[in-house]
């Protein structure tokens, strides 16, 4: 009973310590004196921490991932110089404004935290596709397809028979009006087509041609698969996968998880909780 | 064992409660307990790949990029807070401001209202909602910082705004047309109605309350409150309305929205130097003004940037000022 009630006393010591709190080594330092107050390096750190914290907290640590997995190549150094050549020619005279304005100290500022830092993160997010592309395939199930979209259904229907006698679904679209043009294209679960068109496509194999399919829009669709077997386009595939817009986030995510990322100060957990809760999560 | 429960039962009962009310309060405390970290005597913020980002490096990334606007902001607060007294009545309208911002952000956010609200005042500075007050309140002193500077600076500041934009409070009254380019019947009747009211000598205030078909303005006896030539009013309206001389009333003025009988309150100083919107309209035309009427006051506070002239140097160039 002793031991347990020490044991209960310690855990209660324990709960009443603070949390992390990280400080700088001279927060007493002072740079400004206004009348009676003094604006110390202390106040500075905490009031920009507040402000801007979790941003620069995310920024180094993204900086850091980027210099252990994507090297900075010179074809992205000349694409990186070119925008910035077309920006400073479209800008003229206000370019340096702008880019202060923006929180830039300068063009070679703008150049790496922006331009070349954008490049890199869509090769982070190549990278991680290529080393997950099996699981991605699997998951994101790219096909190549076709189809056509009528507003009447009866001319659906003429139009569906035609391309079950033979026709390309480029020729029906010619020939029966269809609002678009039928031509092959590359689809995966989260390309914005009708939800029933993609209800279709998840079972449908080869070479399927399907009835009439009544859109959540109201509008009738005939779709061919062209192609459903990976295999035979894997390289496009994978290439494809680069357009899904969430997995530059998912990318990111995993390589913090990667390179362990880890707080040890309460403000910051709370504010990247708030802001960036995608980055904590193991 | 038995005789030992017997006699000691109730106690055991008791304290086994307290033991387990306490645990589970520890464990509650504790479960989200962050360890700190150190590297070389320094306290670590985050730490990637192996690498320790200390508070003194991130000090450093953040100085770099916000450290001069922080300290500039600081500095205004300072200023403002040491140079404004604090009124009842600015404690009352910092109230009510945050009651009505509370109100408005509920409405609009729901039960996020916090977390947005948070996000907003923690860009300038401030911790989280529960600053709001704090917050309106500097923005009530920092009003009337702006006041004094301005009063204390009639012939550089607002003569010369004066001469340009010639400031006014003005009231209306308008009897809306389907067409404005051909009344109807009825309504020439209520304009001839409303011109023998005034012919009477009913006030301006009384008729537009009861003719004006500017909802808005009929409550406030017509009162549109301050304008000047910035105003964006439709042409007809505030060309007419920069004719006039205190206290004139036009003839109808017609606009796109009907016509409109325009009646000019004052024009003089002593008078709109109590309008609000007079200060926003100055800072809105030159927003150096603050950053001056700030600096002025720091400089009789003897700010003071402990031989540090980069510094200072920033800090003037963003208060716009030369030394």
């Amino acid at each position: 009973m002793k031991k347990l009630l020490l044991a209960t006393c310690a855990l209660l010591l324990l709960a009443g310590c603070g949390d992390a709190h990280a400080k700088i080594k001279s927060p007493n330092d002072v740079l400004v004196k206004v009348g009676k107050t003094s604006i110390t390096k202390g106040n500075v750190y905490e009031t920009m921490k507040t402000q801007a914290g979790s941003y620069h907290v995310i920024s180094l640590s993204t900086k850091a991932i980027l210099d252990a997995e994507v090297e900075v190549t010179e074809d992205m150094k000349k694409e990186a110089n070119a925008t910035l050549e077309q920006l400073r020619s479209s800008y003229g005279d206000g370019f340096a404004t702008a880019l202060s304005n923006n929180g830039y100290l300068s063009e070679e500022d703008f150049l790496n935290n922006s331009l070349l830092l954008s490049k890199r993160l869509s090769a982070l997010t190549d990278k991680y596709i290529k080393e997950n592309a099996e699981d991605l395939l699997k998951q994101y199930s790219p096909k190549k397809i076709a189809y056509v979209s009528f507003s009447e259904e009866e001319t659906a229907h003429l139009a569906q028979l035609a391309a079950k006698d033979g026709q390309s679904l480029q020729d029906v679209a010619t020939a029966f009006k269809s609002e678009n043009a039928g031509n092959e294209q590359l689809v995966n679960t989260t390309t914005t087509i009708d939800a029933m068109i993609q209800s279709y496509i998840k079972t449908a194999s080869t070479n399927d041609l399907s009835e009439v399919i009544t859109g959540t829009d109201g509008k009738f669709y005939i779709v061919k698969i062209v192609e459903a077997d990976i295999e035979k386009f894997k390289e496009e595939a994978i290439t494809s996968l680069s357009s899904i817009a969430e997995l530059s986030s998912i990318s990111e995510k995993s390589f913090y998880k990667k390179y362990n990322f880890s707080i040890f100060d309460r403000d910051t957990y709370n504010s990247i909780k708030a802001e960036y809760p995608q980055y904590l999560e193991k | 064992m038995k005789d030992f429960l017997k006699k000691y039962g109730v106690i055991v009962i008791a304290t086994t409660f307290f033991v387990c009310i306490i645990g589970y309060f520890a464990y509650d405390k504790t479960k989200d307990y962050l360890p700190s970290k150190k590297q070389d005597g320094a306290d670590v913020v985050f730490s990637i790949n192996n690498q320790n980002i200390t508070a003194d490096a991130l000090f450093d990334d953040m100085y770099k990029a916000i450290g001069d606007k922080t300290i500039v902001q600081e500095i205004e607060k300072i200023v403002i807070s040491e140079s404004i007294v604090i009124t009842d009545k600015m404690k009352e309208d910092a109230k009510n401001i945050t009651s009505s911002v509370l109100s408005n952000f509920q409405n609009q956010y729901g039960a996020k209202y916090q977390d947005e609200l948070s996000k907003i005042l923690r860009s300038l500075g401030y911790n989280d909602y529960n600053d709001l007050e704090a917050y309106m309140l500097l923005s009530q002193q920092r009003n009337e910082l702006m006041k004094q500077y301005v009063n204390n600076n009639i012939d550089t500041i607002y003569k010369p705004y004066a001469e340009e934009n010639k400031p006014r409070t003005m009231s209306h009254i308008l009897v809306k047309c389907v067409d404005s380019a051909n009344p109807t019947d009825e309504e020439k009747a209520k304009m001839k109605q409303i011109d023998e009211e005034l012919a009477k000598g009913t006030a301006f205030s009384d008729v537009a309350t009861k003719f004006s078909d500017d909802t808005g303005s009929a409550v406030q006896g017509g009162s549109l409150g301050f304008m000047d030539a910035k105003t964006q009013f439709v042409p007809e309206f505030l060309e007419a309305s920069l004719k006039l001389n205190d206290g004139e009333t036009s003839e109808w003025v017609k606009t796109q929205f009907g016509f409109h009988k325009l009646q000019c309150g004052t024009t003089k100083f002593d008078d709109l130097k109590e309008m609000d919107e007079l200060y926003n309209q100055l800072t809105t035309l030159d927003e150096t003004i603050f950053t001056k009427a700030i600096w002025e006051k720091a400089k009789t506070l003897n700010i003071d940037f402990m031989g540090n002239d980069e510094l200072k140097a920033s800090v003037l160039k963003a208060f716009n000022v030369t030394e």
